[in-house]
């Protein structure tokens, strides 16, 4: 049996272009590219797994406002939103079968105690900031004028909406307990249609990925 | 298990035979399929195009070589599929995206004329460097393991005249578990072999 090889020199040419085009074949380490702003949108549920959602506890009490933690001044973005999470946020829980109150901000202990659960909703308005550098210079040979770092700054808003049991957990002196929370993110448009179309759909995929609150 | 047997195997058979006498030397671009298997698949179940492979052959005698091979391999998919963790889910668009870097040492057994078709059955080991990285909404999680790497192969030559070979071959990678995961995956390359 000969052997494999014959010619003592290696043709490193063609193995040079074989790999670049390699390379180019691989192009990225990630690719793929986000396409739309729905993309960044994340709706997470966390739920006390020991808790059993059990029957004739169907009533919640929805508070009538919205805490926003954030600066919101001149701003309606809050204003249009408030109503369009409360009124899925009712829906979603109707939907498992309860009964929902909407709870005045001044409610007494009486009012809130007529409730099995408290749900509250929090809004979180954050503002980012990324700074990100170009590596290679375009105005080579001029490696005087180097471009300036690009600087990117965008709004993400998070809804909170928590749901509390109605019993206190006096043993610990401390509030009712968090039996579900169910949390969504996302980026800001500029365009306040379609966060709210956004809102809505998140608002709804947190309750449908929740199918242990219905009542048994 | 079956796997990793099949492949002592194949190491042992290409250690006992390779005698001491330096020759030619081998070397090789590759770029083909990837197809994610067992444990890797549920987390990528899409198979990749995007790898590419260097392979450094010495021969000790007429039908045997020892080497290195470098291989570049990544794997992504996006998927909206919710993630159930303990007490929590998480739904949205996930990004997932591995690049894996096996660093092997080689070992191949060549049969039939070089002249014409040649089969080699091989193995490698070593180590591979693999990033793992999921993205959602805002956030992303890395995970940066080593492994140790284990690649049973097999390969077919054929002469393509101007001193190089068309070279197809079959690897199938498998890693041992680091921080709980284990990788393995099927690459199916063609190449160019430099004589």
């Amino acid at each position: 049996m000969s052997k494999l090889v014959r010619n003592r020199r290696p043709a490193w040419t063609g193995v040079g272009v074989l790999v670049v085009l390699g390379a180019l074949v691989l192009a990225a380490c990630y690719p793929g590219e986000i396409t739309s702003i729905q993309q960044l949108d994340v709706a997470v549920t966390h739920w006390d797994t020991t808790y059993t959602w059990a029957k004739p506890d169907t009533t919640v009490g929805l508070y009538d406002s919205i805490v926003i933690v954030g600066d919101t001044t001149g701003d309606t973005l809050a204003t249009v939103l408030d109503s369009t999470i409360r009124a899925r946020v009712k829906a979603g829980f109707e939907g498992y079968g309860y009964t929902t109150r909407l709870v005045p901000t001044s409610a007494d202990s009486t009012w809130v105690d007529s409730a099995d659960y408290l749900v509250t909703l929090s809004v979180l308005r954050t503002t980012n900031v990324s700074v990100s550098y170009n590596p290679w210079n375009p105005w080579y040979p001029c490696y005087y004028c180097w471009p300036p770092p690009r600087v990117d700054t965008w709004e993400s808003g998070t809804l909170f909406i928590d749901m509390w049991n109605d019993i206190p957990d006096t043993a610990n002196n401390a509030s009712p307990p968090v039996v579900w929370e169910g949390i969504v993110n996302g980026p800001l448009s500029s365009n306040v249609a379609v966060n709210v179309e956004r809102l809505d759909g998140l608002i709804r995929q947190v309750f449908d990925q929740s199918p242990y609150l219905q009542p048994k | 298990m079956k796997t990793i047997r099949i492949a002592l195997m194949i190491t042992a058979v290409v250690l006992v035979a390779v005698p001491a006498s330096a020759q030619n030397w081998f070397w090789g671009v590759t770029w083909g399929l990837s197809v994610p298997t067992d444990e890797f698949r549920e987390y990528i179940d899409k198979e990749s195009w995007r790898n590419f492979g260097l392979e450094g052959r010495k021969f000790v005698s007429s039908n045997q070589s020892v080497g290195l091979s470098f291989n570049w391999s990544v794997f992504n998919q996006e998927t909206r599929e919710a993630t159930d963790l303990s007490g929590t889910t998480i739904a949205g668009d996930q990004f997932r995206y591995v690049n894996a870097f096996p660093m092997l040492l080689t070992m191949h057994q060549y049969i039939g004329d070089d002249e014409g078709m040649q089969l080699h059955l091989g193995v490698g080991v070593g180590t591979s460097y693999i990033e793992r990285r999921t993205e959602v909404g805002l956030w992303a999680f890395v995970d940066k393991t080593w492994h140790l790497h284990l690649a049973p192969e097999v390969g077919f030559t054929f002469p393509m005249g101007w001193r190089t070979k068309a070279f197809i071959m079959g690897r199938y990678n498998l890693t041992s578990e680091t921080q709980g995961f284990q990788y393995s995956w099927l690459d199916i390359r063609v190449g160019i072999v430099s004589l």
